[in-house]
């Protein structure tokens, strides 16, 4: 048996199992980020989260056509243990030659630095990718907060222990105290007029 | 004489017109002057008001709970109200509700502000969700009013063990498996990650020695426990195929790492490991 007499190669040895957990959060619909020609630049945001019971350490590479991205943050970030919501901001610049319709291509790519020394380590890497679209100069953002048309969106002033400082309430939710009010005064006037005109 | 017919024939228009318009409920009927009793109908409740709820982040792996407030007035009093709950829908997915919303505030005999709590999943679809609250008085009359959040994207998932080994391996030696095999991956996001799995392997160099090294091309990986796999390019990410990862509850995938062919000559006995390269990684596009 040639193979039992050459060499014994160890490749590694296993000392601990560690897990990764990394995860990156973005807005529905950032797939497709239109920016107006004449606006110079725009921002992406995403957040990542991590819910290990450790730190963990990220290289976050941002890569795209025409070097129109710039990572605003440090690109070697360490996110505390069981965190939510760490927020990164990519700014977009328009490149001058850019002209409507054109769409680049952007790709963000995380990686967790390993901890591990001496084994045979495997990583985790988390790629996101998203298109910058350059559209008309008339401002191609909506508004989240759609308004239905039976109803109407007011300040909330009822209570401060609202999750939010706005409510939806609805338009045909009439104060009947009003009406009768505006009755009784009408009634009154009325019955002025009349006493006045016969004590004439 | 004709001014006061005339006055009280302007207040009884008026008034008569104003309840019609807003359709007041009137307790009679005035055109029958033979009735001596009135029936008192059930108004139903009124859902009049909702909070807005903010773009929500899913959370890795567990749930995110979303809070929102309803008011809700039943003209009869509110202690008419029976039932008072909460419900986000989605098509496609599976409701998530609140059973039985909590009063926070009582606004007045007829009205109160009830607030309402719903566990959104990990793996809930991101895009806009409707939020319903549901009002019931004690003859069953009901009441809804509806709005909408987003939800948005989570990319994450788990993978465990985070390095594996061969153990010891000879010269030669063939279709050899990693000893920690499987690396399993768990979807802990509402990504789909099916077919888009990819390993990038190193070269693993000697400790002692780092000018010998075994290719990664030598490694494969696969999602069953079999040799024959996608074959690793050193640097390189390699698209693993068939691997299945979508959103869900419990979503995992295993990968199996194995070594096809250790070079028959050229190494010396030593560790071979990336701490000279550097880690391999496993990621999602």
């Amino acid at each position: 048996m040639k193979l039992m007499v050459v060499t014994i190669l160890i490749i590694s040895i296993i000392l601990c199992r560690y897990a990764y957990a990394l995860g990156i959060a973005t807005d529905y619909g950032s797939e497709v980020v239109n920016v107006p020609l004449n606006q110079k630049t725009a921002f992406f945001s995403f957040r990542l989260q991590n819910m290990e019971d450790e730190e963990t350490t990220v290289m976050i590479d941002v890569n795209s056509e025409k070097n129109i991205t710039k990572l605003l943050n440090e690109s070697k970030y360490t996110l505390a243990p069981v965190t939510r919501g760490s927020e990164f901001l990519i700014e977009l610049t328009t490149p001058e030659d850019a002209k409507e319709g054109d769409v680049y291509n952007v790709t963000i790519s995380i990686k967790q630095v390993s901890k591990q020394e001496g084994q045979v380590k495997v990583g985790q890497g988390i790629g996101k990718k998203f298109q910058v679209k350059i559209e008309g100069n008339e401002s191609p953002f909506y508004s989240p907060l759609k308004r239905e048309e039976s109803r109407k969106i007011i300040n909330e002033t009822e209570n401060s222990s609202s999750p939010t400082s706005f409510a939806i309430v609805k338009e045909n939710n009439v104060d009947f105290s009003i009406i009768f009010a505006v009755l009784i005064i009408l009634t009154v006037l009325i019955a002025v007029y009349l006493y006045r005109r016969r004590s004439m | 004489m004709k001014s006061i017919k005339i006055g009280i024939s302007l207040i009884a228009v008026i008034v008569s017109v104003t309840m019609l318009y807003f359709n007041i409920p009137v307790f009679g009927d005035s055109s029958d002057t033979t009735i001596v009793s009135a029936t008192l109908t059930n108004r139903a409740p009124d859902v009049y008001a909702l909070s807005t709820i903010s773009a929500q982040d899913p959370a890795e792996g567990t749930t995110k709970t979303v809070v929102f407030n309803c008011s809700v007035q039943d003209l009869d009093g509110i202690s008419e109200v029976t039932v008072v709950n909460a419900t986000f829908y989605k098509a496609t997915e599976t409701n998530r509700t609140d059973s039985t919303c909590s009063v926070v505030e009582t606004v007045n005999t007829t009205a109160k502000k009830y607030e309402c709590s719903i566990d959104m999943q990990f793996y809930d679809t991101t895009g806009e969700w409707n939020y319903q609250c549901y009002a019931q008085d004690a003859s069953s009359s009901s009441d809804t009013m509806s709005s909408t959040f987003t939800y948005n994207s989570l990319e994450s998932w788990t993978m465990t063990p985070t390095s594996i080994g061969f153990g010891a391996i000879y010269l030669g030696g063939t279709d050899i498996g990693a000893t920690d095999d499987p690396i399993t991956l768990t979807n802990i996001g509402n990504h789909d990650f099916s077919g888009v799995i990819q390993v990038t392997a190193l070269d693993l160099t000697g400790a002692t020695n780092s000018t010998q090294y075994i290719p990664a091309g030598n490694f494969s990986v696969k999602t069953t426990d079999a040799h024959g796999g996608n074959a690793m390019v050193n640097n390189t990410a390699v698209t693993i195929s068939s691997t299945s990862l979508p959103k869900g509850a419990d979503s995992t995938e295993a990968l199996y790492f194995y070594i096809e062919e250790v070079p028959s000559s050229g190494l010396s006995y030593q560790i071979y490991n990336t701490a000279g390269l550097g880690q391999w990684t496993i990621s999602t596009a």
